[in-house]
């Protein structure tokens, strides 16, 4: 995607969570995911709110829910990475990296 | 706890997640057994997102409807006329209601301009021969004052001339008198000084004037130490004790200044009737108590006072039904027509956006085709009438702002508080809420159609789809002829009341005389002195080389001023009593009015104080009075005075006392040496220019005595044409709503013909090559715009035939379902309708057979 395409905080952490949850990504799942790696506590409305964002830019898509799941449309909905998030999420990696690269900091310092 | 965390978090979300994000959380929390706690920390911490999540949604709406908002203007800029001739339409609908919802915002949606107006009432005595809004006797006031507890206070006032002669040239005034208590029942106060104190109306009252705003700044200069300054009024000098507002304007807006009403009035007979009583309700108490309370003190005066309270009752109206009930009906039908108009307006411009949109069939396809959704193509719609409308409620406003201004300048005297009509934050609402309906009205029917386009059918390019845009249209158009038919039928059958009304012979010819009322003060003149000035001042005015006939006499016909109410009349061989309008007359009189003379004689200077009392009666109270017999030389007694007999001279043609459509009514005429009156008019009939009639009686007058002041200078003609005038204003606006209506109509026809060739080209082309006759098709195409007008004005006449009878009180001499009025709109919209057509379905003549087919 574009260069203003480089992923947010939480945005990069939901965009990995989606790509690690697939095909049973949907809202809880992705947020459980995040609580079990991270160790961090997030809310659901923050990771629908981000899911949004997302969408919006086209990183992830609806995907249709994997084969015997509750097919009740209010229920849940499930979400896949697109070709432009898998981008995304590589570009801001890599751009981290670049920045990271002859850095000789002290470990524990502020990095997420 | 955790019902309250979820209601909150219902409250927040967006609509479209709302569910999916609660359903979520509740299965989580019901999968791992979780805490309150944790369910509580989950919806708090979702708070914030949520309110993210709602200001997106709110940011895109924003940016979809400023996009929609662009390409709407592109598209108006682009098409030029259709963009002008709709703007102009609506902003002929939305004008024309603007200029009358400030009307009616005014007069009926605003309460009267006094404190807790809905506590005033009007209470009238009702009198015995059906009138149940008369006049009251001083001593019934009082007795109902003093007898009721229903009220906090009970006014009463009664209209006077007075003649000004301190300031400037003499004038003469409308004035009031009234009790002290005035001002306090209407809760308004002063400007300067204060109103009358109790102590100045005892007995012969005090001389006190308060002055009115309008006399105080063009008589006096406005200047503020009017207090205490002495003026001069009928010749009795007044201490001036205050000013009142412009505002007041009680009882009418022609008072210039008030006077106290004395209380030894009292002492009158009960048989003289002429205060009228204006009082506010005590807290708590309703009209039909106060009434119920008075009814009992009426009965008690008729016991009391059977020779001259028996049958008088009392009515009691609030003041708000007493000032604008006149008006109501005739607002409310203006009201209607123009919304009539409006939706006719609405109709055309939808029309016109149905075309387009058949036009742009492809263009919404190709949207829809690439991912515009139904709604989002419904809201383009939508927003670009609302462009529309805006641009014609902006026209509208500035043409309403014109319009209300030419309102008040032509309907003056008849609606009340017309001069304070005026353009303000509440009429700009009204024109803001009228074009809201308007886009809604005209644009929402085109918008679903259009967002329901079959999108692969119009990519195609058939012409299929056009076809339910035509028989949209057509309907739309049938509407429009049924409601202009409607308002037609009304707006016609008032006309045709007004030419009625017109025609109902007054009794008197208007033309070529001119009026003037004179006011001698009764302090100055003596009945002699009184005629020896009418006979110098006629004498100087019969010296003129065209006057044909000069002469005074009143209160006159169709004048509104009913002058004394009606007595009884007796003749020498009966006893009852018939009632007749008693008049003065002088020699001359009612040659100059133009009242024919129809046997006997009229009075003559022989007629003197001192000679056999003589009277003149009109043909109706001859036919009441004597029948078939000659009254010429029988006797006639007066209630007024019954100690005398006078022997009737003269019978004269009838007139209309108080308007043309009510029938004429009874007349005695006295000899104005034979009885004096306070006030009478000058009439004087002549070939030359009444300018110059004027110009010689006033020095005349000034002459005579320069202390005297004539008033209401004005022609017979204005005098007639004022008694028709409120008839004429509802024809006219009426008028010319049936007629835009109508035009918007007609415009209408034409449109949806012209569509109809246009679209139907290849069809009429392809049977002109096979030899059908251009003129056959001409004519089938004329005929179904016959078909849609015929619906139109049955339906129309439907409508009109369960309203109309709305009108009847407006009406004169003519039914509400009057069947040649009827027919006569039917015919003329039949016949419009088919001319409307005609002209763009001689188009199919000129066509080219062979390009249509080619374009295939």
């Amino acid at each position: 995607m574009s260069p203003r395409g480089y992923l947010g905080d939480l945005e990069e952490i939901v965009l990995l969570a989606v790509a690690r949850c697939e095909p049973e990504a949907y809202g809880m799942r992705i947020r459980q995911e995040i609580e079990d790696r991270s160790g961090r506590s997030v809310a659901i409305g923050a990771v629908y709110a981000v899911l949004e964002r997302l969408e919006d830019k086209h990183y992830i898509r609806r995907v249709e829910p994997p084969q015997g799941t509750n097919r009740d449309p209010r229920a849940r909905r499930f979400f896949g990475i697109t070709p432009a998030g898998k981008t995304a999420v590589e570009e801001t990696a890599a751009l981290r990296d670049r920045l990271w690269s002859g850095l000789r900091l002290r470990r524990g310092g502020k990095t997420s | 706890m955790r019902r309250l965390a979820r209601l909150i978090l219902r409250g927040v979300l967006p609509g479209d997640v709302r569910e999916t994000i609660v359903a979520d959380l509740d299965a989580e929390f019901d999968r791992r057994r979780g805490s309150t706690g944790w369910y509580v920390r989950q919806v708090a911490g979702s708070i914030a997102p949520a309110l993210v999540m709602r200001t997106r949604r709110l940011a895109r709406a924003a940016a979809d409807a400023a996009q929609d908002a662009r390409f709407g203007v592109r598209l108006l800029v682009r098409q030029k006329t259709f963009t002008i001739a709709s703007v102009l339409t609506l902003a002929l609908g939305i004008g024309a209601n603007t200029c009358i919802f400030s009307l009616v915002d005014r007069v009926l949606l605003r309460p009267l301009p006094y404190a807790e107006s809905s506590r005033l009432l009007r209470i009238w005595s009702a009198n015995p021969r059906g009138i149940p809004r008369g006049a009251i006797a001083p001593a019934d006031f009082f007795d109902w004052r003093e007898q009721s507890r229903s009220f906090e206070s009970l006014a009463a006032y009664t209209d006077t001339d007075v003649t000004l002669t301190s300031a400037g040239e003499p004038v003469q005034l409308p004035a009031a008198q009234a009790t002290a208590n005035l001002t306090a029942t209407l809760g308004v106060s002063p400007m300067i000084g204060r109103w009358f104190a109790p102590a100045e109306t005892v007995g012969e009252g005090q001389p006190v004037v308060v002055l009115g705003e309008r006399l105080w700044r063009s008589r006096f200069g406005g200047v503020p130490m009017i207090e205490g300054r002495t003026i001069v009024i009928d010749g009795i000098p007044r201490g001036v004790v205050g000013v009142m507002p412009d505002a007041f304007a009680f009882p009418s807006r022609d008072a210039r200044l008030w006077l106290p009403l004395p209380d030894k009035w009292r002492s009158q007979t009960r048989s003289a009737r002429f205060l009228a009583a204006v009082g506010r309700l005590a807290p708590g108490v309703t009209l039909d108590a106060a009434a119920a309370e008075l009814r009992p003190i009426a009965r008690r005066l008729e016991s009391a006072f059977p020779d001259t309270n028996r049958g008088y009752g009392v009515t009691v109206a609030s003041l708000t039904d007493a000032v604008v009930g006149d008006v109501r009906r005739p607002l409310l039908v203006l009201l209607a027509a123009s919304l009539a108009m409006l939706l006719i307006a609405c109709a055309n411009v939808s029309g016109l956006m149905l075309a387009r949109g058949a036009a742009r069939t492809r263009e919404l396809a190709i949207r829809a085709a690439v991912g515009a959704s139904a709604s989002r193509l419904l809201r383009q719609q939508f927003v670009e009438a609302m462009l529309i409308a805006v641009l014609g409620g902006a026209a509208a406003v500035l043409a309403a702002a014109w319009g209300i201004g030419v309102l008040r300048a032509s309907l003056t005297v008849d609606v009340p508080f017309l001069d304070r009509v005026s353009m303000d934050g509440r009429v700009l609402a009204g024109a803001a809420a009228i074009t809201v309906i308007c886009a809604i009205v005209s644009g929402l029917f085109p918008a679903w159609r259009a967002s329901r386009q079959p999108g692969s059918e119009a990519l195609g390019g058939g012409s299929r789809t056009t076809r339910g845009h035509v028989r949209v249209r057509q309907a739309i158009v049938v509407t429009q002829i049924a409601v202009a038919t409607a308002l037609a039928c009304g707006a016609l059958l008032l006309a045709r009341s007004l030419e009625r009304l017109t025609s109902v012979p007054a009794g008197f010819a208007a033309d070529r005389t001119l009026l003037a009322d004179v006011s001698l003060p009764a302090r100055r003149y003596k009945p002699d002195t009184r005629a020896a000035f009418f006979d110098r001042a006629l004498d100087r005015l019969r010296a003129m080389p065209d006057m044909q006939a000069a002469g005074a006499g009143g209160p006159l016909p169709l004048s509104g001023q009913e002058g004394l109410l009606r007595f009884g009349v007796t003749q020498d061989r009966r006893t009852d009593p018939e009632r007749a309008y008693v008049r003065w007359a002088t020699p001359g009189y009612f040659a100059a009015m133009g009242i024919a003379q129809r046997a006997g004689r009229a009075f003559s200077a022989a007629d003197r104080a001192d000679s056999v009392p003589v009277a003149v009666i009109d043909e109706e109270l001859a036919r009441r009075l004597f029948g078939q017999e000659d009254p010429v030389g029988r006797r006639i007694q007066l209630s007024m005075n019954r100690a005398v007999w006078r022997e009737v001279v003269g019978v004269v043609g009838a007139v209309h006392q108080t308007s043309l459509d009510r029938p004429a009514e009874p007349h005695a005429y006295l000899p104005e040496t034979q009885l004096a009156s306070t006030a009478l008019t000058i009439v004087a009939r002549s070939g030359g220019d009444p300018a110059s009639v004027a110009a010689v009686l006033r020095r005349a007058v000034a002459d005579i005595d320069p202390e005297l002041a004539l008033s209401n200078v004005r022609t017979l003609a204005d005098l007639a044409a004022g008694s028709t005038r409120p008839q004429r204003q509802n024809t006219l606006l009426l008028g010319v709503f049936a007629t835009a209506a109508v035009l918007l109509t007609l415009i209408g026809v034409y449109g949806v013909i012209a569509q109809i060739v246009a679209q139907s080209a290849r069809e009429l082309g392809v049977r002109l090559a096979l030899g059908a006759s251009g003129r056959s098709i001409v004519a089938l195409t004329v005929r179904r715009a016959l078909v849609m007008a015929l619906i139109g004005v049955a339906a129309g006449s439907l409508v009109a035939a369960v309203a109309a009878p709305a009108l009847r009180s407006m009406l004169y001499g003519i039914g509400p379902r009057d069947p040649l009025t009827f027919g006569l709109v039917i015919a003329i919209l039949l016949a419009s309708a088919a001319v409307a057509a005609y002209v763009p379905a001689r188009r199919i003549l000129r066509l080219d057979v062979l390009a249509t087919l080619r374009v295939e």
